[in-house]
């Protein structure tokens, strides 16, 4: 009887077996010995899906640990990666934005410090956001302590850079003027210092950036506007030169009125940047500087340039723009045939476009300033149908949103103050409370009723609601001053409020960013 | 020439049989799971250090920074795993293909002792041949299975039925595909034929036997609709076993791999020399 053949002693088994056993040793060394951030990806993963589980709600208080606790795991698998720095600071963010406990905010950024105390971007970071709690605290010794450390430790850190100027500025909104203006003064020491450390490198444009802004903080524009030309005339390979040039333009715009540096600045960009993304931008400034001075011949010239520009050749939301612009430099010149022709084109070839939904309405408008009544409120009349239309086809839309705003400045064009009222009354009913659009209109209706329709009871009454409402929103101060000036009525300026509802209509009607209106002002 | 059919289960029980009794038969098979499973490991730990050194680059240059992150990593693990099996299914498939007939050649003979060597250079020998008849078949699969799909969404509107149809018609193409191939490979093999006359010889006794041909590529061939449903459904898997289910569904396509090729490839070699023994029972 032959005898049977051992399976394990066969070559190929032993083959099979020495490569498999190769094949395991090889799965536990990368397994062991292989990164950890995967692991700690895959532990933060489990963290983002317990977040989504609360759909947007907040959070109890054993959900959070739960959350905290979970991240923490995360940041045990491999806590000197950078990935491991980002989830200390998204466990302080939870600590001082949900439960609003600063004190273990600040513990968690100090394990930030304590593991990543070389590495600037973290380090420093940590350090301001240890700050602003302090801050939030009121503790602002604890807080400057902190700051100062920031720009000793790190100083031509990104941070460390900001944050002189920011001490300065922080004493300023605190209303504490002469710390305040020792603080600017220890600034502009702190960046000269590093100025003459540094010596004539590329570094230095950012350094003397931060000198010109410490002017520009404290309004002495036109020594800072001496800086920012010093870095262009100094480094003119610094990346930051198109930004500089085109702040340079707006502080000689806006600040010291010197249109003609303004346009030589915005020039610049457009003639040695072309390929910057600030060149279209400086062509719009240009346009809207123009148009702010009635030279609508050069604006037309660039509102052309940056119609042929290769940059603008794809943005067809520019090009509607920039061609109502063109339309109306000749509408302004008393060209009408050819403004209404370029009014044609832009409701035909951008049709899907902000610009040409606005087409109707300004043709009315044309109208309306030229006297012809009656073609101005057939025009008006087929745009709000129109209007009404786009909203019924796209209920909940930006284009519903648009066109309804647009409405309203039909009624504003019209001086119809009822038949807004009734407009914004109906859009306020649609919009959801607690967004920014409810209190916009909210604000709009307070200011109808106050300035318009001489209603100061009911207006005081909307402006109450906004306060309870909005009572942190930015706009809430202004509201705040106009419900003092109701209750004391020999306040009131006839002639700054009667403007009011124009603005607030024209900022509510989206695409109005390179309007030749909003540039004037 | 006279029409016979095949036995279809005598074929199974013989395969079954010559498994039972020389188990090493399997291991060119294991091997290429094996190294379907390497490809399988490496694409797992490619985002991690030190494979990522090799791996990060085309990952990132191809798909994206993202899909060297958790879980994103694990949506393009199918697409490297497949890449990579295909490059296995072209060397190493092929030559354990032929090196695994070569294996069942011998023990048909009652060689216990077998020559390692020579194996190995019939599989080389052999490897030019198998990969243009190979190549060919792949790329008729693939090419029929894109018309297949685009008559089916031209006719099938659902979304979940076009899937169905869509696996019900690529198993039928894989399966037709394969029965036309059945007799190539072990023609060249144990039959020692060259390339055109392998050919020939391939179709002739797939056009002699293509009924039972069919039925016993069809049989292993069903397996893959499990890996299918499984890649379908991954989806809803995911959201209830977590991103990771994707990987474990890929070490079930290996396993799904491994049995249709063991007897797709077994039942050719047997089938082969069973004809060839009828054939020349039947001229002596």
């Amino acid at each position: 009887m032959a005898k049977k053949r051992s399976l394990i002693s066969d070559p190929h088994v032993l083959f099979l077996l020495v490569c498999t056993g190769l094949v395991i040793i090889g799965v536990v060394y990368l397994s062991l010995y292989g990164s950890r951030t995967y692991l700690l990806e895959k532990e933060q993963f489990k963290a983002q899906q317990m977040i989504q589980a609360l759909n947007g709600r907040e959070p109890t208080t054993a959900e959070l640990d739960r959350v905290i606790a979970q991240l923490e795991k995360a940041i045990a698998k491999s806590p000197l990666s950078s990935a491991a720095a980002q989830l200390h600071f998204t466990i302080a963010r939870l600590y001082y934005g949900i439960a609003k406990d600063y004190p273990k905010a600040i513990d968690e950024l100090k394990k930030v410090l304590l593991n990543f105390s070389n590495s600037p971007q973290f380090a420093t970071e940590a350090r301001f956001q240890m700050g602003k709690m302090y801050e939030m605290q009121d503790n602002w010794d604890a807080a400057l302590k902190v700051y100062k450390d920031i720009y000793e430790y790190h100083p031509l850190s990104q941070k460390g850079l900001y944050t002189p100027l920011y001490i300065a500025e922080a004493y300023k909104a605190r209303g504490q003027d002469a710390e305040a203006k020792e603080a600017y003064q220890a600034a502009l020491n702190q960046y000269n210092k590093l100025l003459a450390q540094l010596g004539d490198i590329s570094d230095s444009a950012i350094v003397m950036n931060y000198i010109a802004l410490v002017y520009a903080s404290e309004g002495l524009w036109e020594k800072a506007a001496e800086q920012w030309e010093a870095i262009v005339k100094k480094y003119e390979k610094s990346p930051i030169i198109p930004a500089t040039l085109m702040t340079l333009g707006e502080v000689y715009a806006n600040r010291l009125k010197e249109r003609t540096k303004a346009i030589e600045a915005y020039t610049r960009v457009i003639a040695d940047y072309p390929e910057s993304d600030l060149a279209l931008q400086a062509h719009i400034r240009l346009i809207q500087l123009y148009f702010a001075t009635s030279d609508y011949a050069n604006a037309r010239l660039w509102c052309e340039k940056l119609l042929a520009n290769e940059k603008a050749k794809d943005n067809r939301v520019l090009r509607a723009e920039t061609s109502l612009l063109l339309a109306r430099s000749y509408e302004k010149e008393g060209n009408w045939a050819e403004a209404d022709r370029i009014y044609n084109t832009v409701t035909k070839e951008y049709a899907d476009t902000a610009a040409a939904m606005r087409v109707p309405l300004i043709r009315a408008k044309h109208f309306q300033d030229d006297a012809q009544l009656d073609e101005a409120n057939r025009l008006y009349q087929e745009a709000m149908v129109e209007y009404q239309r786009v909203v019924a086809q796209h209920p909940d839309s930006r284009v519903a949103v648009n066109a309804q705003d647009l409405m309203s400045l039909i009624y504003v064009n019209k001086q119809d103050w009822p038949g807004l009222i009734t407009h914004v009354d109906s859009l306020l009913k649609e919009t959801k409370e607690g967004t920014q659009r409810h209190a916009q209109l909210l604000f709009l209706k307070g200011n109808i009723l106050r300035t318009k329709l001489n209603e100061p009871e009911a207006a005081k009454a909307v402006y109450n609601q906004f306060l309870v409402l909005y009572g942190d929103q930015p706009l809430a101060d202004t509201v705040a001053k106009q419900l003092a000036e109701l209750e004391n009525p020999a306040a009131v300026s006839t002639a700054s409020s009667d403007t009011t509802v124009d603005k607030i209509v024209e900022k509510l009607a989206p695409g109005e960013a390179v309007s030749e209106e909003k540039a004037s002002k | 020439m006279e029409k016979k059919a095949l036995p279809v289960v005598r074929t199974i029980q013989e395969t079954i049989a010559g498994i039972g009794a020389n188990p090493v038969l399997l291991v060119p098979f294991l091997l290429v799971a094996l190294s379907n499973a390497c490809v399988l490991i490496i694409a797992y730990f490619a985002p991690r250090y030190p494979l990522s050194i090799v791996m990060a680059p085309p990952i990132r240059r191809f798909m994206g920074q993202q899909f060297l992150h958790y879980p994103q990593h694990l949506l393009v693990l199918p697409r490297l795993y497949q890449d990579g099996s295909l490059v296995v299914s072209f060397i190493g498939g092929l030559l354990a293909t032929a090196y695994a007939l070569f294996l069942l050649q011998q023990y048909k003979k009652g060689e216990q002792k077998i020559d390692i060597a020579a194996g190995l250079l019939l599989a080389v020998r052999n490897y030019i041949k198998m990969i243009l008849v190979f190549t060919l078949f792949f790329f008729f699969a693939k090419v029929a299975g894109k018309g297949a799909l685009k008559i089916v969404t031209a006719l099938v509107s659902a979304p979940h039925a076009v899937v169905f149809i869509s696996i019900g018609v690529d198993i039928i193409l894989i399966t037709l595909v394969q029965a036309i191939a059945f007799f190539i490979f072990p023609s060249f093999i144990i039959g020692g034929k060259k390339l055109v006359a392998g050919i020939l010889e391939g179709i002739r006794l797939f056009v002699k036997y293509g009924r039972s041909v069919f039925v016993l590529v069809l049989l292993p061939t069903l397996l893959f609709i499990i890996s299918r449903v499984i890649f379908m459904e991954n989806g809803a898997l995911m959201t209830v076993f977590g991103p990771g289910i994707i990987v474990a569904s890929l070490a079930i396509t290996i396993v799904i791999t491994l049995c249709v090729d063991v007897f797709v490839t077994l039942f050719s070699g047997y089938a082969y020399t069973m004809v060839k023994n009828a054939n020349d029972e039947s001229v002596g």
